[in-house]
């Protein structure tokens, strides 16, 4: 009733809301024959997109065309409410459409009506909302025109000319019109303000607020000349300094970054020396309002500028700044300070000579330094008690000459001269050097100064290191360790069990407090020494990776020991320190790499992420879940929320992106009515990366795989639900998916020039663009081959896209065909179904079209496809019966088995599909069908093979005693761990933690085949 | 190092370090995308080092703020709030805590809320969060009201039906003489739908 005009109209919506239409119909056309209203005919045709037939609802939408055409506007907005109800009934989320109908009528009614500010303003909304942003533009300009008094609506129409001409809607030869014309107009309103003489009260047609001259950046940037924004940033009535900028610190951030783009090095030193003496100093009131000027992007500006000016006067400047900042008579708070020790570590490192005589003389040891280890000591002295130190340190690390790094790895490694100045230090003093040795892990501070001291060794011994062995791989593929001088590998082993002994045995220690830290510590905290756990576990995980010998059995090798152990690590830390969101993380792929999905999922669970984490972490446990556990989890050790199903968990992240577009929508005419210009911008960034999430593609794919594993189907909204979650133009060579997925969050202790640990741990290769899009294709296939009826009506529009985005991909695909597609971001299994999806890409479409089988090659061509498919398939089946080390299945025996399941299954229905189009495929295609069958039927019937081995396998008794002996091997053997470092593991977990554990890992092995009894030879058609 | 920007829509791809922490909520999008809407300039984020993998460096904290008065119906009201600065969220990262950030981020909502006039800033912080009511003590905030029953939960006390709010304010520099903040706001007490 919410659309109620008269109360004459109450028995017709009566009836609607009844769902009474033919009852419906006929009152609004009594009431029509009576007195006919816009209002009416707008009911009438409401009335008619609620009826099921589709010729109902081609009339619709002809009536509504029609309406766009006809010389007289509307101007009843209720009557274009019901016109847009009618079009959402019709041909929902078409926003061409929508533009070309509903856009317009609102923009005639604007026309008709243009001094009825309300009207204007719900018509503009409208617009904004279905990003239909050439009527916007329109409407926003009719609103400055028509109300000249109001200062808005000149920014909403330049707004709305700049979004326009920065969008795919502008014609390429409107851009630079639009787009010129929004910076020519900006520029006069920035004259305005410019010469204006009372700065309180400036004119309608200017520049007033921090968000008009971020406006103003933005279209100089893309439609001005390029030295027009800083000219403006440079000036008094417009820069950051102006009462119009009321201190926004994003202007200040522009300033410093063009006029260091711009060269301006002298101007950009003095400007900073000027902001970071400003910093400092009180004002009346004794306060330091200033002191945000002691920004890092202030001072790396100044060294930046100082770099630039080659001479020392310039870094003498400096150090005269760095001193006064630290000057303990400076009150400033202690972040800005921090940045001013940090600079001076900067500073030391880009002049190369010692900073300060009299820092050093206060510390003997460090005096005898070379000046840049020395900076890099001071630093640590002063703040290797914040957890930052290392972050802040490590470029400079990377920086130091090998011998210098050799010197701070003895500072580490004997724990001297690392502690505040005034305490008592020095190597030469054996005291010193026994208390040295047993480190006081007794406080916060203490233990966060051991976690500094670690990561930096790990630094130096071995990130620094296997990077460099990296980059000369090719020339040498045997090294000598710089560190231990022993041979090694990319990894040196006996550094990295040096390392991770130590680090274990400090965390122990830590722990081990009479529950000095450990009892105080609340539900929601960490424990400090988690970090310690974390770096042993990174050294295991890399010592796990120099095993790449291929073993019969998956617990008999040192990787799996090693990748054993580290999951004990963390899991047994993770009860004091539930809050410890990377101990989950890293739990998850661990487990994920032993097979243990129900594991995976507890660990993923502990996680609570929700509204936008689920678009950028649900990667770390989603990606290729139904090629890893696509079964329903069993396991709810973890309460409640793990009762809920695969399918539900994905759906919850699907509902995340549509909420999120009404969200934006929303905040978007929120914005412009609080006339913050820069979100809107902003707020189109976020849309476009939702639109294409890597993630979103990811829920929507691997959904479809699960329902179809499960159910033997899909759901009948399949179809529209990929329609819905995909980005339209997702085919066009042009679009790029967006990779919103988080991996910064995984812990990273590696060299800043190295790839990240996160990158360091993928088992299996991570989320990538060309295997998303494989998948895409994949599943439209299994939608077209699908057998079930409830998808037939669809499917002639899936056939339609997979040709007619075939010629636009052809001549990539012939590329990546030649240089193995994704061979880097596939398993070998998926690089084999991906070619097998592609060949019967174009043997669905090539077969079927008559217009081709006149051609001179077609019947060899056509054979090609045939030989291709047939022959990936007949590989796969070839790649998994060589597989040996199968008992328990981990993630790589699981993705291959899965996959090579279901893409014979989708050739099995490939088949029957094909032969179901009888004459309407090319002859020869019947016979080919046949043996692609059967090869499709053979891999089927090795993957049930596969699976019993498995599950016989898992059937036999004393799994727990192999992983236990696994975790802690009896006896010491080349490539596993010394009897040392699983002594110093074996401290840390009690028997009973251990046994409950390994009984779990177990359990969650067995659960994971379980998933095995769905695999089964499609039932003959 | 520490270095301050607005908060960039987009950054709420950014920020697990700091919200995959428990004490930390995770809001819908648009509550986020209202306040970049709104007060965009009282939403901001420190960041820490940045490298080549992560070329602007990780989020470390964030402030959200904004600016309000109680609406004008209300102003008879012994509750009414004049045009003030208050702080929605703060929320530094496991990482990055005790390194001052917190009063980093406080002050530069303090330095907005004079820039735009503000009588004084406020906050809610439950009565168990002895640290963080530590914290702005010691950054010249102190208790304006209690507001019994504010949290529909209490985390240290699973069985607890909820738990009291401290109202903490700081005055600014338009609230010369301190009308606006009380030396004893322990005794005072207030229901939730008192609190605009």
């Amino acid at each position: 009733m919410d659309n109620l005009q008269d109360r004459q109209d109450v028995p017709i919506w009566n009836a609607v809301e009844a769902k009474n239409y033919k009852q419906a119909l006929k009152l609004v056309d009594k009431r029509l024959a009576k007195k006919p209203t816009d209002y009416l005919e707008a009911v009438k045709t409401y009335i008619r997109s609620l009826l099921p037939q589709a010729s109902e609802k081609s009339a619709v939408f002809i009536h509504l065309e029609e309406l766009v055409n006809r010389k007289s506007s509307l101007s009843d907005l209720a009557a274009i409410d019901l016109y847009e109800d009618a079009f959402e009934e019709v041909l929902p989320g078409a926003r061409e459409s929508w533009i070309k109908t509903i856009g317009e009528l609102r923009w005639q009614c604007v026309k008709t009506l243009p001094k009825q500010e309300d009207i204007c303003l719900k018509c503009f909304r409208a617009c904004l909302d279905r990003d239909d942003l050439d009527h916007a533009r329109q409407i926003a300009n009719s609103l400055e025109k028509n109300f000249p008094k109001s200062h808005s609506y000149i920014f909403w129409n330049i707004t709305s000319m700049f979004l326009f001409a920065s969008s795919p809607q502008c014609p390429e030869s409107q851009k630079r019109i639009w787009g010129g014309l929004s910076s020519g107009q900006i520029g006069k309103l920035a004259a305005a303000t410019r010469e204006a003489t009372d700065l309180k009260q400036l004119p309608v047609r200017s520049i007033q607020t921090p968000q008009e001259l971020l406006l103003l950046d933005r279209i100089t940037e893309t439609f001005g000349q390029p030295d027009q924004r800083l000219e403006y940033l440079q000036d008094l009535h417009l820069g950051p300094e102006s009462a119009v900028a009321k201190g926004d610190w994003a202007l200040w951030i522009l300033k410093l970054k063009l006029m260091r783009e711009a060269n301006r090095w002298q101007e950009l030193f003095d400007l900073c020396g000027t902001l970071l003496k400003r910093a400092r100093e009180a004002n009346d009131s004794n306060q330091l309002a200033e002191a945000s000027f002691s920004d890092w992007i202030v001072w790396e500006a100044y060294l930046k500028s100082a770099s630039k000016l080659e001479s020392h006067k310039y870094y003498d400047q400096i150090r005269a700044e760095v001193e006064a900042h630290l000057d303990p008579a400076c009150k400033i708070d202690k972040a800005w300070k921090r940045n001013a020790s940090l600079a001076s570590v900067k500073l030391t490192f880009a002049s190369s000579t010692a900073f300060s005589q009299n820092h050093s003389a206060a510390n003997g040891e460090v005096a005898e330094l070379p000046p840049r280890l020395s900076a890099v000591v001071q630093y640590l002295q002063k703040y290797g008690d914040a957890n930052t130190a290392y972050d802040d340190l490590r470029q400079y690390v990377e920086a130091l000459e090998s011998n210098e790094r050799a010197r701070l790895l003895i500072m580490l490694d004997a724990n001297t001269g690392l502690e505040r100045p005034q305490q008592p230090i020095g190597p030469s003093e054996p005291e010193a050097k026994s208390k040295s040795e047993v480190p006081k892990l007794s406080t916060a501070d203490q233990i966060t100064r051991a976690i500094n001291r670690f990561k930096l060794k790990y630094l130096v011994m071995c990130s620094i290191p296997e990077h460099e062995r990296k980059q000369s791989l090719e020339a040498k593929p045997d090294f000598k360790c710089i560190t231990c001088k022993g041979s090694c590998g990319i990894f040196c082993q006996a550094c990295l069990e040096k390392l991770a002994e130590e680090s274990i045995n400090s965390y122990q220690i830590a722990v081990n407090d009479d529950g000095q830290i450990t009892k105080s510590l609340l539900t929601t905290d960490r424990h400090p020494a988690d970090d310690l756990c974390v770096l042993t576990a990174m050294c295991l995980i890399k010592l796990a990776l120099i095993d790449t010998s291929s073993v019969s059995e998956n617990l008999s090798n040192s990787r799996t020991t090693y990748l054993l152990q580290a999951t004990v690590l963390l899991e047994s830390a993770w009860p004091r320190s539930k809050s410890n969101f990377q101990l989950s993380l890293m739990l998850v792929r661990l487990y994920s790499y032993f097979g243990c999905g129900s594991l995976a999922m507890r660990a993923f669970q502990r996680l609570f992420l929700k509204q936008i984490q689920l678009d950028t972490l649900s990667y770390t446990m989603f990606d290729r879940i139904s090629s890893f556990h696509p079964h329903p989890i069993s396991d709810s050790s973890d309460g409640p929320s793990q009762t809920r199903t695969l399918i539900e968990q994905l759906q919850k992240q699907q509902q995340l992106y549509k909420k999120s577009r009404e969200h934006i929508n929303k905040n978007n005419w929120l914005a412009f009515k609080h006339g913050s210009y820069n979100a809107i911008f902003e707020f189109r960034e976020v849309t476009q990366k939702l639109s294409h999430s890597f993630s979103a593609v990811m829920s929507v794919i691997e959904n479809n795989k699960i329902h179809r594993f499960t159910t033997n189907t899909v759901p009948a909204s399949a179809i529209s639900q990929m329609h819905d979650l995909i980005p339209a133009d997702i085919d066009s060579p042009e679009t790029t998916l967006s990779d919103n997925n988080d991996y910064e969050t995984f812990p990273n202790y590696e060299s800043s020039l190295a790839p990240t640990f996160e990158e360091l741990s993928r088992f299996i290769p991570g989320p990538a663009e060309t295997r998303y899009r494989l998948n895409l294709l994949s599943e439209k296939i299994s939608l077209i081959v699908d057998p079930s009826p409830e998808l037939s009506g669809e499917k002639t529009i899936l056939e339609q896209s997979l040709k007619q985005t075939l010629d636009s991909q052809k001549q990539s695909w012939a590329a990546s065909s030649k240089s193995g597609v994704g061979s880097k971001s596939m398993t070998r299994a998926e690089q084999l179904a991906g070619h097998a999806y592609r060949a019967m890409r174009l043997i669905i479409t090539e077969s079927c079209d008559q217009a081709l089988w006149a051609k001179g090659d077609f019947k060899s061509r056509l054979e090609g496809h045939n030989s291709e498919l047939r022959e990936r398939l007949e590989e796969l089946a070839g790649l998994l019966e060589e597989m040996e080390a199968v008992v328990p299945a981990f993630q790589d025996t699981l993705n291959a088995v899965y996959t090579a399941y279901e893409v014979g299954r989708t050739a099995v229905y490939f088949c029957r599909f094909l032969n179901g189009k009888g004459k309407t495929v090319y002859e020869t295609q019947t016979e080919a069908s046949k043996k692609i069958g059967e090869a499709a039927e053979r891999l089927i019937q090795v993957v049930v093979e596969k699976c019993a081995v498995v599950k016989k396998g898992l059937d036999e008794g004393g799994w727990i005693d192999k992983v236990l002996e696994s975790v802690f091997p009896e006896s010491e053997q080349p490539g596993f761990p010394s009897a040392l470092l699983v002594e110093a593991v074996r401290q840390v977990p009690d028997e009973v933690f251990m046994e409950e554990w390994a009984g779990e890992v177990v359990e969650s092995w067995k659960e994971s085949a379980a998933g095995f009894s769905y695999m089964k030879m499609p039932s003959k058609a | 190092m520490t270095s301050l920007r607005p908060f960039h829509a987009t950054d709420v791809f950014k920020f697990n370090p700091t919200n995959l922490d428990p004490l930390t909520e995770t809001y819908d999008l648009n509550f986020y995308l209202s306040y970049l809407a709104r007060w965009p300039h009282l939403f901001t984020i420190a960041l820490s080092p940045s490298s080549p993998s992560n070329p602007s460096g990780q989020i470390s904290a964030y402030i959200m703020g904004k600016l309000e008065s109680s609406p004008s119906y209300y102003i008879t009201s012994p509750h009414y709030l004049p045009f003030h600065a208050h702080i929605t969220a703060l929320t530094v990262s496991p990482s990055a805590r005790r390194l001052g950030l917190a009063r980093t981020l406080s002050s530069s909502l303090e330095q907005a809320g004079d820039e735009y006039d503000a009588w004084f800033v406020d906050l809610f912080v439950r009565k168990s969060n002895l640290i963080a009511q530590s914290l702005y003590k010691g950054m010249g905030y102190s208790v304006f009201r209690v507001v019994k029953g504010y949290y529909s939960d209490d985390p240290s006390d699973p069985e607890a039906e909820g738990e009291d709010a401290w109202d903490m304010r700081k005055r600014l520099k338009r609230d010369a003489d301190g009308r606006h903040v009380r030396g004893d706001g322990e005794r005072f007490e207030v229901m939730p739908e008192d609190v605009w």
